[in-house]
């Protein structure tokens, strides 16, 4: 059984949340509430290696507000 | 010609069998008690009076016309089964008038004879093998039962029977100008001439890469003789319609729909992507002219393979599945028992799908049942699979599905009747949308799913852990909460060693969102540096000591912690740089500072929040490196508020409410270490394992017992361990609870704490992702292994690859979110956002983590945990990605290419085993193991490693994992064992390390031997020869033929073993000295000279020498002492002899083997008195700690039979002792101070112990030695008082030496002599 997300040959977004969390997540689902599509439809590398440049800190957004 | 067989006349024609007839004839014939279900019936109903003549000679006339009904089979008595044709036979006909009854008792007797041909069976060497019943039912009613087997008829020809009989019968039998029918013999001919390798290979790569079989009920075969039930409707001509508009649209039968739909229902079952059915096929090649109307056997049962993407629409799989059976289409003649084979011999399917495509004139039968008043004809035919669907053609379309009950029951299958008829609904309204979308199951079902999976919620407290853990301190400031080796700590101690720790780090800029380093050996130290890190509202970093400098590099690196708690030693095992600040608990600096600190000031309360991190733990990492999982506060606090709910509570109440001890023995690298810390942050008692003891089952269990510790955490194969040393052993300490976690639970370790009284065994589950655990189950609730339900304020989803819920019973993904759930992985944002997914069943914006973990819901609302869907391994409870592994093996020079397998080849542990192709000629792959230890943990490095040319890889291109071998390839290294006792050792060692054979050089820990393994090779040996063995004797003599020596060698002797052999060798029962009160028994050694040689002499030594806590009180030692004696001599007569404290134990021993019904030929008492007599008891108690000490000193120095120097006159100093002792001979040249503590102890415990001895009247003469030096015979103290205890007479010895100096030689030079008459008096034939 592959798990959709390890899918090599599938399509993918990017999703990002309020919390600037980033999630892959396959094309063919719909996007969930409260999330973005940011990125996509992609290969599954490209949308990885986008979520790599793009999320550089892995605090939720309100920690980090919080924080600053 | 021969006459048949089955003496019908003359053979016309002898065949082979059609590859199907073959399966029918196995089927028929493997099992002759029980119903053939290959007997199919045929009931022809008529409303008037059939002629009954006329319809004989029709079916004689069929028997004439096709050579294939006259058939008979053989299949003994030659190479391969034969199908042989009469010339002539028979036709079997009986008629039966129920006429002259009331009509319902004719229905019922006419059901009586119906089921009575259905199930008389047929014998296929005796044709025909067609029956006919006429019954008369009524004056105007009759019918004719058909039976056949359908090893002569396929559905199709049964179709053509029929209408060939209505038409021969009006025609009187006579066939004139019918058209002569094709025999079956031109098909059995074609079939010769097939290339079947060609086919084979076909059949092989449509299948290629199929896992396992889709089976609805495995383990069961398929051949169940009961009759299916059916259900049963017509489509909706509209959806009939809109079916046959898509196939048409997209250029495929309807047929492949249905296909399409029944695989869709199967994957919704099965929870597998790609699944397998049996479709039977008509198997009548159209290049045979006229094979549309032989009567014989063409229907076939092939597979029909259906591989589901979730991102694909239905007209892509409509037109893929067509595509592939297209293909297929020419090898349909082969038998499904060699298609088979070609994968393996496994069972592909377990449910069938059936076309009916049945050829019937509707015009020449209407006509038909004009003239003959036919007025129905009702076909029953069996399959033995569990679920069938088929689908009938026509006017209107009918579906049904035809269960067997035993499988699927009537409930069930309306359910998945009505699933199928909503695919196709599906399908057909949006057939370009990706499959995903199906809304396969009800959506009742779905959200009934989902709510299976939904925790209890529960209010979390606004304060932190290190509150919870401050208020439980300023509850019970005095209660114990940390007993380690070395000390015991009480809450408020524990709390201000925390608190002044926690200012310290503060100092050096530790807050939220700080990573702190913990590199310390398990100790106090470890649990107050982390509750430090609590208060500051700061992050811990676990770094394990026994990993390589390499990989904790890695951790640091990747951590990047602001400061590094450790000691100079252990620090030593750290890489050089990284970490940051490091603090050295044990230097002098450091230890200043936080003594001066003034806690009782307020400390700046720390920032914190829920979402801060509360520690990062590393596991292993597919590409190579480990990854941090970053987990914040939020989880813990949960932990806490659900196990005070779901454990702590009932459990304390089942304990009357008192404060539980808890065993702490998982290393705190796991996040499984949390489970005893939350008991310590709700106020109860740790008990902090060191690294030897956890590891040492037998230890831990005695420390359990002794300590009665109530509460162990343990992975489920380390309690198996302890069951088998003993952790619930009746009659002592038995803890209430039992954790488990880490991995998957057996069935024995299960069903042993369930079926244990007073034991509450509980199985946590939770990946590190999420904090400590996601699921709990107890074996109260669960008669079989379970993970359980979610715990407070966590939520679990099932999900099938569409990311959809799957139904009860049915394997998914686990996804799980909720209060623990963790930050992600440091450093890795894109491994965090392919692991760390988008919840589309939370709230909005919410994530949940995918755990790579197969499980199902059971009946009961449960997980039940099933497998994995990754690589990913444990071996001992350690997460292992094969590919961290792999990544290491391929960095390594003398290596190319590399893969790793888990492998059990025999029945055993699992092993990890290597395989590289090498960069090199002559690979050394020890040497690549050697290397490997210095970069990755011991659990990882793989037991065995295999060099092979290339590795295996499928048509694919993928690694082939099944054709990796076994590593057992190879023999044992080296020479065969030297004599039975290495051979039996080497046994030992194979049966435990689960390979077939070990060399008697061969080293255990190269064989992949761990220390779980340890345990089971000593305690295997143990239970075996006798021989008290200890793990750790495994690492000094690691191969058989050292152990062998080491457990020969009269040297082997560890000197503070509890059995200690004095003088080997002899024939006679040896002489047990039972040690006085400093625990060591060195002082008989003296003795030897003196006793004959023929007799071995064994000490018996105090357990606590060894660091293992002794039983409670004498009877409880005497036990124990007499479990060893049994080790030495199995049974007896016993010669026992005690000095001092020894005498009372020897005489406690005597009477408990006698009370065991053994004898004792000798008991030997040196000077020791019973401590219930008035004038012991004025004399003096129990000695006190100081006391203990200067004896315990006294006694070391004159047991070292060395002359005293002035300066170790009394009082002794411990150090002054521990010099002198160590600067002696070798016995002495590892002597540590804590063995002194030993012996201290040792004295402490046994002149307590003596004082609460409760004596019973040994049977029999004691051997008495009085000492006189020094006596006060004023004091009334003397042999005499032991009359009391001893049955027969108490034999008194006067010794002119000081008590203390009997085992002096010249003591010894009176008592040996004496005692060796009375041995030898004692063994004297009476």
């Amino acid at each position: 059984m592959t798990n959709p997300f390890d899918d090599p040959d599938g399509t993918f977004l990017v999703l990002v949340n309020d919390e600037d969390q980033h999630s892959l997540w396959p094309e063919f689902a719909p996007v969930p509430a409260g999330w973005t599509a940011v990125h996509g439809p992609t290969g599954r590398d490209e949308a990885l290696r986008y979520v790599d440049t793009h999320w550089t800190d892995l605090r939720p957004r309100s920690l980090r507000e919080a924080m600053a | 010609m021969a006459p048949a067989p089955g003496g019908t006349g003359e053979i016309q024609d002898v065949l082979p069998l059609a590859t199907l007839q073959e399966g029918l004839l196995f089927h028929s014939v493997k099992d002759e008690q029980h119903l053939d279900v290959y007997t199919v019936q045929n009931v022809f109903e008529f409303s008037r009076r059939v002629d009954a003549d006329a319809l004989q000679a029709a079916a004689r006339t069929l028997l004439r016309r096709h050579p294939s009904l006259r058939a008979g089979f053989m299949h003994e008595g030659v190479e391969r089964p034969v199908q042989f044709i009469p010339r002539e036979v028979p036709v079997s006909w009986h008629e039966a008038d129920l006429s002259d009854l009331p009509e319902a008792e004719a229905r019922r007797r006419f059901e009586h004879i119906r089921v009575a041909q259905r199930e008389r069976r047929f014998d296929l060497t005796r044709p025909p093998l067609i029956r006919h019943v006429l019954v008369r039912l009524g004056p105007d009613r009759d019918a004719l039962i058909l039976t056949f087997h359908h090893i002569v008829m396929d559905g199709w020809s049964g179709e053509l029977y029929n209408a060939e009989l209505m038409e021969l019968y009006l025609r009187g039998g006579d066939d004139t100008g019918m058209p002569a029918p094709r025999p079956y013999r031109d098909y059995l001919v074609w079939l010769s001439r097939q290339d079947r390798a060609r086919s084979l290979a076909a059949w092989g790569s449509a299948l290629e890469g199929v896992e396992e079989g889709t089976l609805l009920a495995p383990g069961e075969g398929g051949d169940t003789t009961l009759m299916p039930r059916t259900v049963d409707g017509v489509l909706d001509p509209a959806l009939a319609g809109r079916v046959t508009a898509l196939a048409r649209d997209t250029g495929v039968t309807p047929n492949t729909v249905f296909l399409a739909a029944w695989g869709l229902v199967l994957r919704s079952l099965t929870g597998r992507d790609d699944v397998v059915f049996g479709s039977t096929v008509a198997g009548r090649p159209p290049e045979i002219d006229g094979v549309d109307s032989v009567i014989g056997v063409f229907f076939n049962t092939v597979p029909v393979r259906v591989r589901v993407r979730p991102g694909e629409s239905a007209r892509a799989l409509l037109k893929r599945i067509q595509g592939e059976q297209a293909d297929l289409l020419p090898h349909h003649h082969v038998g499904l028992a060699d298609i088979q084979s070609t994968v393996g011999g496994k069972r592909l399917f377990d449910t069938l799908y059936v076309q009916r495509n049945i050829p019937r004139d509707d015009e020449n039968y209407q006509r038909v049942r004009r003239l003959t008043g036919l007025e129905s004809v009702t076909g029953s035919d069996a399959t033995h699979y569990p679920l069938t669907l088929v689908v009938q053609p026509g006017e209107e379309l009918r579906l049904s599905l035809a269960h067997r009950t035993d499988a699927v029951p009537a409930e069930r299958a309306r359910e998945l009747f009505d699933r199928t008829v909503r695919l196709l609904e599906q399908i057909t309204a949006a057939p370009d949308a990706p499959l995903a979308g199906l809304g396969v199951l009800e959506p009742d079902a779905e959200a009934a799913a989902l709510g299976l999976g939904r925790g209890t919620r529960r209010a979390l407290p606004p304060s932190t852990l290190a509150e919870q853990f401050e208020a439980s301190a300023a509850r019970h400031p005095d209660r114990t909460a940390l007993v380690t080796r070395d000390e015991a700590l009480t809450f408020a101690e524990l709390d201000d060693r925390a608190e002044r720790l926690a200012r310290l780090l503060a100092g050096l800029g530790v807050g939220p969102e700080v990573r702190v380093a913990i590199a310390l050996p398990r100790s106090a130290d470890w649990v107050a540096t982390l509750l430090a890190v609590l208060k500051l509202g700061a992050a811990y970093v676990p770094l394990d000591l026994e990993h390589p400098a390499e990989r904790l590099g890695h951790v640091l690196q990747d951590s990047d912690p602001g400061v590094t708690v450790t000691t100079s030693a252990a620090a030593r095992g750290l890489p050089g740089h990284g970490g940051g600040h490091r603090v050295l608990l044990d230097d002098p600096r450091t230890r200043e500072e936080p003594a001066a600190a003034d806690v009782s000031a307020p400390r700046p309360a720390a920032a914190g929040r829920p979402d801060h991190l509360a520690y990062v733990i590393h596991t292993s990492g597919s590409t190579g490196r480990p990854k941090g999982v970053q987990v914040p506060y939020r989880g813990l606090v949960n932990m806490l508020v659900n196990h005070r709910e779901e454990i702590f509570g009932p459990v304390v109440a089942s304990q009357g409410g008192r404060v539980m001890r808890v065993a702490h023995t998982v290393s705190f690298s796991f996040d499984m270490s949390w489970e005893e810390l939350l008991w310590l942050i709700d106020g109860h008692e740790v008990h902090l394992m060191d690294e030897e003891l956890r590891r040492d089952s037998a230890a831990l269990v005695a420390y359990c017992a002794a300590r009665r510790i109530d509460v162990v955490n343990v992975t489920p194969s380390y309690c198996g361990q302890l069951l088998e040393d003993g952790l619930l052993d009746a009659g002592g300490h038995r803890p209430p609870l039992v954790l488990l976690g880490g991995e998957a639970v057996g069935p024995t370790v299960w069903d042993t704490l369930r079926d244990t009284p007073g034991v509450l065994g509980y199985n946590l589950y939770g990946p590190t992702e999420y904090t400590i655990n996601t699921l709990g189950g107890g074996t109260a609730d669960s008669g079989t292994p379970t993970v359980g339900r979610p715990i407070a304020n966590t939520d679990v989803h099932v999900l099938d690859t569409a990311l959809r819920p799957v139904a009860p019973g049915v394997p998914g993904e686990l996804y799980v979110t909720g209060a623990g759930l963790a930050r992600g992985y440091t450093g890795r944002s894109a491994l965090t956002a392919e692991r760390f997914v988008a919840d589309p069943y939370g709230p909005p914006g919410s994530r949940m983590y995918r755990t790579g973990d197969l499980v199902r819901w059971d009946a009961a609302g449960r997980i039940d945990y099933l497998g994995r869907t990754d690589d990913q391994v444990k071996i001992r409870g350690v997460r292992i990605e094969p590919g961290e592994v792999e990544a290491a093996l391929e960095r390594h020079p003398a290596v190319a290419q590399a893969a790793v397998a888990v492998r059990e080849d025999a029945p055993g542990p699992q092993r990890l085993v290597g395989y590289v192709v090498p960069a090199g000629p002559d690979p050394d792959s020890e040497a690549i193991r050697r290397d490997l230890r210095a970069s990755l943990p011991d659990a990882m490095v793989p037991s065995a490693l295999v060099v092979l040319d290339r590795l295996p890889l499928t048509v694919n291109g993928k690694l082939d994992r099944a054709a990796l071998p076994a590593p057992s390839g190879r023999g044992p290294a080296g020479r065969p064992a030297r004599d039975d006792t290495e051979r039996a050792l080497c046994a030992d060692f194979a049966a435990v390390l689960g390979v077939p054979e070990v060399g008697p050089d061969e080293d255990f820990f190269d064989l992949g031997g761990h220390s779980l393994l340890a345990m089971r090779l000593v305690g295997r040996i143990r239970k075996r020869t006798g021989q008290r063995l200890r793990a750790g004797d495994l690492i000094a003599a690691p191969t058989a033929a050292r152990l062998r020596a080491y457990l020969e060698s009269p040297r082997r002797e560890n000197l503070l073993a509890t059995v200690l052999r004095l003088r080997e060798g002899g024939r006679k029962a040896p002489l047990f000295c039972l040690h006085p009160a400093g625990g060591l028994s060195w002082g008989y050694a003296g003795l030897a000279p003196h006793i004959d040689r023929d007799r071995p002499l064994v000490g018996i030594q105090f357990p606590g020498l060894l660091g293992e806590e002794p039983p409670a009180g004498m009877d409880a030692l005497a036990e124990l002492y007499a479990r060893h004696i049994r080790t030495v001599q199995p049974s007896g007569p016993y010669h026992l002899l005690g000095w001092s404290f020894g005498g009372q134990i020897a005489h406690a021993l005597a009477t408990r083997l006698q009370a065991e019904g053994e004898k004792v030929a000798l008991l030997a008492m040196l000077d020791t008195y019973p401590t219930d007599s008035d004038p012991v008891r004025a004399a003096g108690g129990p000695v006190g700690e100081d006391e203990a000490e200067q004896e315990a000193l006294g006694f070391l120095l004159s047991s070292s039979g060395r002359d005293l120097p002035a300066r170790l006159a009394p009082p002794h100093r411990r150090e002054d002792v521990v010099e002198f002792l160590r600067d002696g001979d070798g016995v002495w040249a590892d002597f540590e101070a804590e063995t002194i503590d030993r012996v201290v102890r040792a004295y402490t415990y046994t002149s307590d112990a003596m004082y609460r001895c409760r004596y019973r009247v040994f049977d029999g003469d004691v051997h008495f030695f009085t000492a006189t030096a020094g006596r006060d015979p004023a004091s009334g103290i003397g042999a005499h008082l032991w009359k009391r205890h001893v049955g027969g007479q108490v034999l008194d010895t006067e010794v002119d030496h000081h008590h203390d100096d009997l085992t002096g030689p010249a003591a010894l030079a009176v008592i040996g002599p004496e005692l060796d008459r009375a041995l030898r008096a004692a063994s004297a034939p009476l």
